[in-house]
């Protein structure tokens, strides 16, 4: 078994693999690219300077300027633990010893006078010797020689990176010109700073020694950690979940027996009506008429459910628990109240899940009862509940374990509908915002996230498949 | 059977799943504890602080004697100065006015960051406006820039220095006076190579400095003459610099919630721990707020805003009265604004903001290297006569849109008021078509020029969106009783951004978002054609491009409408678009809100607002 389990964890990073390049190249196939087309803010269009200096920033972010295969390389890269740290990397590495050290270089120039361009110039060095290889000293000592006079801002021109149009160049140079007539430190730096960085891509990027290091899931276009939007996002669709699927199972398993018990009776055919009734429901019309008959407080039986969210706007200053003698009374308290609010989308999500797992284990309990061991126990005289829970039961629910695979992963993307609906912001929701603004990056976390869930789940059915049932064995 | 799973099992089961999910609820109730707890450990900490002022306050006393005198004096000067508030304050004495209670807005997407300058939304900006405070405001009834901050301002002659003397009693949240330093660290901020802000970067280039000259004073020296030059400058919001400074470029870039400052409003707790994605985003009022010194106090105790996804769910929440707000779309306008459900609780109120863009046909010159049948006037203007405009608005849009004659708004001095929209005129867009060459020549009701190519409009417009496949099917109607063929293509929304960046397309439908006074270089100057600009028509007119760069230098207000005048009968003569319309915005308010009335920017604004005594409901 631990051999098995073993090899199947190996196969798991070939298709890993496989899948997030799809997603990738995919991705990068789609018009647009990444982040579509230098859309700014209210979705109009980038002006001219405006839509160049977006584009920079991808290409030193995403390195959109590489072919696609190299950009791929450079995420998987970024994600893997083991590899080759990136320069903006090494440069989060450097520590107070290195600022010190940077600092004393740049004391030559009369920047203390202002703290601000003191710290601007130690970031400034810093981020030179992250991209050129030396130590925060040799690059401040350098950036020093080129603030330290205006006829050195000529000299310049070697930090200049090669990519550079001629006219960007120029119009650089004379804007370090301008600020040195003006004497303005702030404007030298960050002239000196677009002339080296920021008016080049993703060429800039220098690869450190392969080490073992952090794995990075990057930031979102808006700029936030990709990490911390699966953190929102991932306890919510965790808890719908949770709720759910034993729900489902519940009600599937317990009217699955029973139907099959007295097949061709009313029970089941009533159930079986019933539920692939709520089935063929679309859970967006039935969302639609929850809200509206069930959340309304003009309907005459008034508001039943809350409209939408998972608590309500006074949440914070509930007691936990429910608690009677308040001033008005009872007082639901927090945990009712989140009970409250995950009554609506609870119901949407599982209605729609009863009808395939019931008729699954009716057939499947069907097959087991007509089995011969069946047979033999009744035969034996065993008492019939014995016969259904202990010999049939156990039997038939392998269908079921091989439904619970597809189940989870699905639930976790599948729920895009309900959590629109009802205003909650789960995993869901996250993938279709993320494949609408061409994030990238939270993209293929959550692609990377779904491959791995999908593929444990996998594995789990397979060792569920040896535990329910002794036939199936994998040494 | 000895692997049966009995009923003892089944109870150590049940009882398992009991005690996770016990330890997993404690767990959730301990981290609300602790938050509590942290949050009124902050609020001690900050009356700590305040009782700390008073004392120092008070040792310094004798001093203080000394000083009253001064403060007299500018009280006395504080007289003299305009008091911004006045409107607000005057709103305050109408009836039934009332402070408390909470006012809940909704937003479509949940707040993804409340930081200010680095990239965000509409909805970030929408916050913002409470708690950050520009220099100079617009008056939004007069539309003229109105003292704020700044009490006065004076521009040198040759329109590149800006000068602003601010007032003296403008503090923080945390009654740290406002002063120029603030300004100069403000646009610093922005420059700040480190700093994430791309697109403002981008505008405030043209400046070339920031100076302070003592603590009231601040001048901004721009590169070049610029007609929008005061509104860069006077509606900076400023950035408290105690407070910013202590955050470097990395977290001041990355943490999502770091907004304060002077405004009626700030968050609820700590900016530091706003975290994002929540369900709704909370301000309270500003207790320190420096205009409750001149008689202003911010009226309601809280803005909410929650975010409901669902339009269905919205609408629900407007009728249970869990939102004060509730917008309708110009295409759900005849159903919505007869709604009964929505009469009982709120009052329908439309308006035409002020530079609230517009909707456009263009139509592509040059493809290929080649110019195409657009690149003829005649034909321009023939099919906007052959566009029945007054119609559409009326039918497609509930008459919730107006025909515009040209880019600006018509209610502001920028449109020219002389200019008639053309009218609808099938006979002269025939006759027109047929004098540029366009003729049934084959006798097949499709007209044709010399080479026998028949003329076909290909028209691309965003696709998933209802108004616009409307429009695109109503043009194909009236263009065909001319002989005209249209192709609608809806195309999805990327792809649509593509075609234009390239100029790979024939006609196109879209919108334009709008300003008080906007700026038509991007659109219509020649030079916007190569490299992206917004110029993807191909439209080149160098009488135009040289009224619009002179305007654009222009800083005397009246020489430049003048100006702009010229430009908008420039565009009228050309159609180098087919202008259609101007819309209409219609919001339903709940009834219980107080002071709600239009002004030329929209509804007035909510400090204006107030919910009487007895229909505060949320707030207990």
């Amino acid at each position: 078994m631990t051999t098995y389990i073993l090899r199947r964890l190996m196969l798991m990073v070939p298709t890993l693999l496989g899948v997030l390049a799809v997603v990738f190249f995919v991705m990068a196939a789609a018009p647009g690219g990444v982040g579509g087309s230098g859309l700014d803010l209210e979705g109009a269009q980038n002006q001219d300077e405006d839509a160049k200096r977006v584009q920079r920033q991808m290409q030193r972010r995403y390195g959109t300027d590489l072919p696609a295969y190299q950009q791929f390389f450079r995420w998987m890269n970024q994600v893997s633990p083991v590899g080759f740290r990136m320069s903006a990397q090494v440069r989060a590495g450097y520590g107070d010893a290195d600022r010190a050290e940077a600092a004393a270089a740049l004391s030559g120039l009369a920047l203390a006078e202002r703290d601000r361009d003191l710290g601007a110039a130690v970031d400034l060095a810093l981020e030179f010797a992250a991209y050129r290889d030396q130590t925060p000293g040799e690059a401040a000592g350098e950036l020093a020689g080129v603030l330290g006079s205006a006829s050195s801002a000529v000299s310049a021109l070697h930090w200049v990176d090669s990519t550079l149009s001629p006219g960007d160049r120029e119009r650089l140079l004379a804007g370090l010109t301008q600020s040195y007539a003006n004497g303005l430190r702030n404007g030298q730096l960050a002239a000196v700073r677009e002339l080296s960085f920021e008016a080049a891509g993703a060429s800039r990027v220098r690869f450190d020694r392969p080490a073992v290091k952090m794995p990075d899931l990057g930031e979102t276009l808006k700029g936030r950690s990709v990490v911390d939007r699966l953190s929102e996002a991932l306890p919510i669709s965790i808890l719908l979940n949770l709720l759910t699927i034993p729900l489902i199972y519940l009600v599937a398993i317990v009217t699955g027996v029973y139907a099959a018990r007295r097949a061709g009776g009313a029970f089941d055919l009533s159930s079986g009506v019933v539920l692939i009734t709520l089935w063929c429901l679309p859970t967006i019309w039935v969302g639609q008429l929850m809200l509206q008959y069930l959340a309304s407080a003009q309907q005459p039986w008034g508001q039943l459910f809350p409209t939408g969210g998972l608590h309500s706007l006074r949440a914070e200053e509930l007691p936990f628990l429910p608690r009677w003698g308040g001033e008005d009374g009872f007082e639901a308290g927090w945990l009712l109240d989140s009970l409250w609010h995950l009554a609506l989308p609870v119901v949407c999500l599982t209605y729609g899940g009863f009808a395939v797992a019931s008729r699954v284990m009716r057939g499947s309990v069907l097959d087991a009862l007509s089995a011969d061991y069946v047979r033999t126990a009744r035969a034996k005289g065993v008492h019939p509940r014995v016969v259904l829970w202990s010999h049939v039961f156990r039997n038939s629910l392998l269908p079921l374990i091989t439904m619970a695979a597809s189940i989870l992963p699905a639930l976790f993307a599948g729920t895009v509908i309900v959590e629109t609906i009802f205003s909650i912001n789960g995993m869901g929701k996250l993938a279709v915002d993320a494949a609408f603004a061409k994030d990238r990056e939270l993209m293929m976390a959550v692609t990377l996230l779904g491959g791995i869930l999908g593929l444990i789940s996998e594995l789990i059915r397979d060792v569920c498949y040896a535990i329910a049932d002794p036939r199936v064995s994998y040494d | 059977m000895n692997n049966r799973f009995g009923l003892r099992d089944l109870v150590l089961v049940v009882l398992l799943v009991a005690v996770l999910v016990s330890v997993w609820l404690g767990t959730i109730e301990g981290d609300r504890r602790w938050e509590k707890l942290e949050g009124v450990e902050s609020a001690l900490a900050e009356q700590g602080h305040a009782i700390n002022r008073v004392r120092q306050q008070l040792r310094e006393g004798v001093l203080a004697v000394g000083t009253v005198g001064g403060g007299v004096a500018s009280g006395v000067s504080a007289e003299q100065v305009s008091n911004p508030f006045e409107k607000l304050i005057a709103a305050q004495s109408s009836e039934g006015f009332a402070e408390g209670g909470w006012y809940i807005d909704r937003f479509r997407s949940a707040v993804g960051k409340l930081t200010p300058l680095v990239p965000a939304d509409i909805y970030q900006r929408t916050i913002e406006s409470y708690v950050l405070e520009p220099l100079i405001k617009r008056d939004p009834d007069t539309l003229e820039w109105e003292p704020f901050i700044a009490k006065s301002w004076w521009i040198s002659d040759d329109g590149l220095s800006y000068v602003f003397e601010l007032r003296r009693d403008v503090t923080f949240a945390d009654e740290v006076p406002l002063t120029s330093a603030d300004v100069v660290f403000t646009y610093e901020q922005i420059m700040n190579p480190q700093i994430n802000a791309p697109a403002l970067k981008s505008y405030y280039s043209r400046i070339e400095s920031v100076q302070a000259f003592g603590p009231h004073l601040v001048m901004f020296r721009f590169k070049e003459p610029y007609f929008l030059a005061l509104s860069f400058a006077g509606g900076m919001t400023i950035m408290p610099k105690h407070y910013y400074e202590r955050f470097t470029p990395e977290q001041f870039n990355t943490m999502p919630g770091l907004l304060f400052g002077s405004g009626p409003y700030r968050l609820k707790d700590d900016p530091e721990d706003w975290e994002a994605g929540a369900q709704s985003v909370e301000l309270v009022r500003n207790e320190n707020y420096w205009g409750q010194a001149l008689g202003y106090r911010p009226p309601v105790d809280r803005l909410v805003w929650r975010i409901t996804s669902e339009e269905t769910a919205a609408l629900q929440q407007f009728k249970n009265r869990e939102i004060d707000r509730y917008g309708i779309q110009p295409d759900q306008y005849p159903v919505l604004s007869e709604d009964e459900g929505l009469h009982a609780e709120g009052e329908l109120h439309s308006y035409r903001a002020a530079g609230g863009g517009y909707r456009y046909i263009g139509w592509n010159q040059r493809r290929n290297g080649e110019p195409t049948k657009y690149a003829d006037v005649r034909v321009r203007r023939a099919l906007t006569m052959l566009t029945d405009r007054q119609r559409l608005a009326d039918e497609l849009l509930a008459g919730q849109a107006f025909v515009t004659s040209g880019p600006f708004d018509a209610s502001t001095n920028q449109s020219n008021p002389e200019i008639e929209p053309w009218p609808y005129d099938p006979e002269t867009a025939r006759a027109l078509l047929a004098e540029a060459g366009w003729e049934d020549r084959d006798g097949d009701g499709s007209i044709e020029n010399a080479s026998g190519e028949p003329f076909v409009v290909n028209l691309i417009f965003p696709s998933g969106n209802d108004g616009y496949l409307r429009m695109a099917l109503a043009l194909k109607d009236s263009y065909a009783r001319a002989g005209i063929l249209v192709q609608a293509n809806p195309t999805e929304w990327n792809t649509m951004l593509q075609k234009l960046k390239e100029r790979d397309f024939d006609a196109i439908s879209l919108g334009w978002g709008g300003a008080i006074e906007s700026d038509p270089y991007q659109i219509f100057h020649s030079s916007q054609i190569e490299g992206g600009g917004h110029n993807s028509i191909h439209y080149v007119n160098s009488e135009l491009d040289a009224l619009i760069e002179e305007a654009r230098v222009t800083v005397d207000e009246e020489a430049r409408t003048a100006l702009w005048h010229r430009v908008h009968q420039h565009l009228h003569d050309d159609q180098p678009y087919t202008f259609l319309f101007n819309f209409r915005s219609n919001v339903f308010i709940n009834k219980r809100v107080g002071n709600v009335r239009v002004t030329k920017t929209g509804l007035s604004p909510l400090t204006e607002q107030f919910i009487p005594l007895g229909l505060q409901y949320h707030a207990n």
